[in-house]
């Protein structure tokens, strides 16, 4: 008994000792409303590493840079990998630990909006900190992507474009008798398309076996394919803009678009099925591969004569990134690839794809419990800090040729780093600025009837997941018809937004409209 | 916030003194004055280092599982917990009711169905051959045999994409080279589920090597020269003498094989991507895709219990099934 006493004692000195040491390592949080700049005010911020790693060193000297210049203010940075950022913000959230700065952009914190769980997170800029008239030199891409309830919710560091466009072999296309300049200065229709994929695709060494393909892509990638890169050429833009759903306009209800038809979504089933089972000139090996090696077979083994490209300038990475790689001598082959990008083939001449575009940005979350004022504007700081222009110089265009967004003021301050007269830096600018890539604009969240969108999307999304692909990969594998693939599926779809609909509450202006509808019936 | 540090603290206390009150309670009533009896003293230490580690495994175990079983009846929000319902078992009712859920069950049941029986089969065997070598042998082979489940899943699921490549992967030049057309590997729906089979069987043996070699090697070698002086062929030794003998073993490599079968996920997220055809979409995988890409913590929380609950009752059946003791 003794024995335990003593040691109970010693357990409780060690807990005294802990305890100690823990309240003497907490930041003082500061009061709310507290417009006083505080001593020792922490900012964390998350960076999702985009590519590769050379912006995990950068990032951290940038925050030790201003760890020595602003006692004040202490950044705690953290570089996280692209693959598992989503994921873990989505956790930080959940468990109401999320950063105050973050690198936001492809939607990470829309899909979690559009979830219908999440209001919005992201803080407003202040003018102060980001000028009107510095957001309109950025364009009216940047301004729509990122502007809600007339304030910016990002410091833009560059502006993204991604689907619609098709990353090809060059000498393959122009053996295939068809011009890449013409096809990015008119576009081309699904037939052109399909022909160029059967003249691609033959026997090059004689030996009867075919070894080059026209198209490629993964299993993994049949969705972005169907809803990002063939769909919208031949459904059209206004179908893809709020991901098959639109705002009907008297009753201000968010419903499936009377745009995509069951015969539209029948073509778009029909290029896979040509493509693969009659033309069969997509290399139905890509099936199972994955992204790095899709490139792989276009870019190096030239196998391949087209694959979808994701950005407008992908050529000009994807040579760089060859040219990177032979200097170290991992590739095979000297000869440097011959790359470009044309666009995805639409259902008739004269009209265009639908990039999505948008932009990537810092921005400043809501603190879960609030920190006060004056940290929010610490945070704001930070961000600006991490988006000025010097950065960005070294960051984004050093590594991954990323634009900033303001491409002719970046161009002034940095001309040896912009080179204005690069044709593919051109042919970026011009798509970035023309009216062909769509801009999901960021609903109001007070809305009623934001809250009915984030439900349907949502709706849309798990019923994809289970169901929808599935007919893609049916008609894919000649399981399905394209006619009953698409029949089957526009079914499916239907019922899902009915039941996500169904499973909504009534709004004042339901239980109006039924009254309405009621005594009318019953007049 | 509190750190994590004082909820450890706090959870160390209470392991190392609850018991003990409990106890001297106990000893109290039962013998009419203070003080533990002697046998409970002699459990003082034990219980101090049962404490810590009790204490991590509730704050990181325990805790995160009753967090899930409770999420599970709710409708979990990322705002505020005033934004998350409780809905009962409508996330079960929802997932009992949904064939894409029983398709994916039935998807991992195939999968531990066909690579489960045959590495026991093949551990076993292994771990015979090995005992026949001599000792350094024994030792080497063990360990290379024990190599591929120490590697991390990511590196062993990137090697084995790289050997079945649709292009000139490995496998294929090996079938090209004898006259076979390449395949599709993880392309053809009809292929991929049995490329993860065989790359199970391959490299999933290390532990069942080394507990079936520990157990046949404590076998008495008086029950092998009886089978042989009574003249019992070696098929007859191993199903009358080795089998039954090992069935404790083969009780334990049996559980915690459904356990890790049931729980496959890294080949659906590393390769397939629960394709082609949804024919390697795992259970793992649908509560992983539920959770972060669908956002429905709920759902996903259920799918887990459910999940639990299913390897749970399989493991006992196995258990009760398996588990008799043979002497002789």
């Amino acid at each position: 008994m003794k024995q335990a006493f003593i040691a109970i004692l010693v357990i409780a000195l060690g807990l005294s000792w802990l305890w100690f040491w823990t309240v003497l390592e907490a930041p003082d949080s500061g009061s709310g409303g507290d417009k006083q700049i505080l001593a020792s005010d922490m900012v964390s911020v998350w960076i999702n590493e985009l590519i590769g790693s050379p912006d995990e060193a950068h990032y951290y000297q940038l925050a030790g840079l201003w760890n020595a210049s602003h006692p004040d203010v202490h950044i705690k940075m953290a570089v996280m990998s692209h693959s598992g950022y989503q994921s873990k913000l989505r956790v930080a959230l959940a468990t109401g630990q999320p950063p105050d700065v973050y690198l936001s952009g492809y939607a990470d914190i829309d899909t979690l909006q559009y979830s219908g769980k999440v209001s919005d997170l992201s803080v407003p800029i202040p003018e102060a900190f980001l000028p009107d008239a510095a957001l309109e030199g950025m364009g009216p891409l940047v301004r729509r992507a990122i502007t809600r309830d007339g304030r910016p919710t990002a410091f833009p560091i560059y502006r993204y474009a991604y689907g619609g466009v098709i990353l090809a072999n060059r000498g393959m296309l122009t053996a295939a008798g068809y011009d890449d300049a013409a096809v990015r200065e008119n576009g081309w229709t699904v037939d052109a398309f399909r022909d160029a994929c059967k003249r691609m695709t033959r026997d090059s060494d004689g030996d009867g076996n075919i070894d080059t393909w026209g198209f490629g892509a993964a299993l993994i990638h049949v969705q972005q394919l169907f809803i990002d890169e063939f769909g919208p050429g031949i459904w059209g833009r206004d179908v893809s803009l709020r991901h098959f759903l639109y705002l009907e306009p008297p009753s201000q209800e968010w419903k499936l678009h009377p745009g995509l038809t069951e015969d539209k979504v029948a073509e778009v089933f029909a290029l896979f099925d040509h493509l693969l089972n009659i033309d069969k000139s997509w290399n139905p090996a890509t099936l199972g591969m994955n992204w790095n090696e899709i490139n792989e077979e276009l870019i190096t083994r030239r196998t391949l004569g087209m694959t979808f490209g994701e950005s407008p300038w992908s050529a000009k990475l994807w040579r760089e990134t060859w040219e990177a790689d032979h200097a170290r001598g991992a590739t095979q082959g000297d000869e440097p690839p011959d790359l470009t990008v044309i666009w995805m083939p639409t259902r008739e001449s004269g009209t265009w794809p639908a990039p999505r575009a948008g932009v990537l940005g810092f921005s400043v979350l809501k603190q879960i419990p609030y920190k006060g004022d004056a940290h929010t504007e610490n945070a704001l700081r930070v961000a600006k800090f991490l988006s000025d222009p010097a950065h960005l110089a070294r960051s984004q265009l050093r590594r991954f040729r990323h634009l900033p967004p303001d491409t002719r003021a970046f161009a002034q301050l940095f001309p040896e780093l912009v080179p204005t007269d690069d044709p593919w830096v051109q042919f970026y600018t011009k798509v970035m600025e023309s009216e062909i890539p769509v801009v999901e604009e960021p609903l109001s969240p007070g809305d009623p009837a934001t809250a009915r969108y984030a439900v349907l999307r949502l709706a849309i999304d798990r019923w994809f997941e289970k169901e929808g692909k599935g007919y893609i990969e049916q008609v894919i594998y000649h399981r399905l018809t394209p006619r009953d693939a698409a029949k089957q599926f526009m079914e499916g779809l239907r019922a899902a937004v009915t039941a996500a609909t169904q499973s909504l509450p009534d709004t004042e202006e339901d239980s109006s409209r039924r009254d309405a509808e009621t005594q009318r019936k019953e007049s | 916030m509190v750190y994590p540090l004082w909820y450890l603290v706090g959870l160390v206390a209470f392991w190392g003194v609850v018991p003990f009150a409990v106890l001297a309670a106990f000893d109290r009533k039962r013998r009419g004055k203070r003080g533990l009896s002697t046998r409970h003293q002699q459990w003082f230490w034990a219980y101090v280092f049962l404490a810590a580690a009790l204490a991590w495994s509730t704050l990181f175990l325990f805790w995160p599982m009753a967090k899930a079983v409770h999420q599970s009846f709710s409708d979990f929000s990322l705002t505020s917990a005033t934004a998350t319902h409780w809905v009962g078992a409508a996330n079960y009712a929802r997932i009992l009711s949904d064939p894409f859920w029983w398709r994916t069950v039935l998807v991992t049941a195939v999968y531990v169905a066909f690579t489960l029986p045959a590495s026991i089969l093949i551990s076993m065997f292994l771990a015979i051959q090995i005992l026949k070598q001599p000792q350094p042998l024994q030792t080497f082979f063990k360990a290379a045999l024990y190599l591929p489940g120490v590697i991390s899943p990511v590196v062993a699921a990137a090697v084995m994409k790289g050997i079945f490549h649709s292009g000139d992967g490995f496998a294929n030049a090996l079938l090209q080279g004898v006259g076979l057309s390449a395949q599709n590997w993880f392309g053809d729906p009809a292929l991929a589920m049995p490329v993860l089979i065989f790359m199970t069987w391959i490299s999933a043996n290390g532990v069942g090597v080394i507990v079936y070699a520990a157990a046949i090697g404590n076998i008495p070698s008086t029950y092998y020269e009886v089978a042989t002086i009574d003249g019992a062929s070696a098929f007859r030794t191993f199903t009358s003498v080795t089998w039954p003998l090992v069935k404790p073993t083969t009780v334990f490599v049996t559980v915690t094989g459904l356990i890790a079968g049931f729980q496959v996920f890294a080949p659906a997220l590393l390769i397939t991507g629960g394709g082609p055809l949804q024919t390697t979409y795992f259970v793992n995988y649908h509560v992983y895709r539920t959770f972060y890409y669908q956002n429905d913590f709920g759902t996903a929380s259920a799918m887990a219990v459910l999940l639990m609950l299913l390897i749970v009752a399989i493991s006992i059946v196995n258990y009760r099934w398996l588990a008799t003791d043979v002497e002789y």
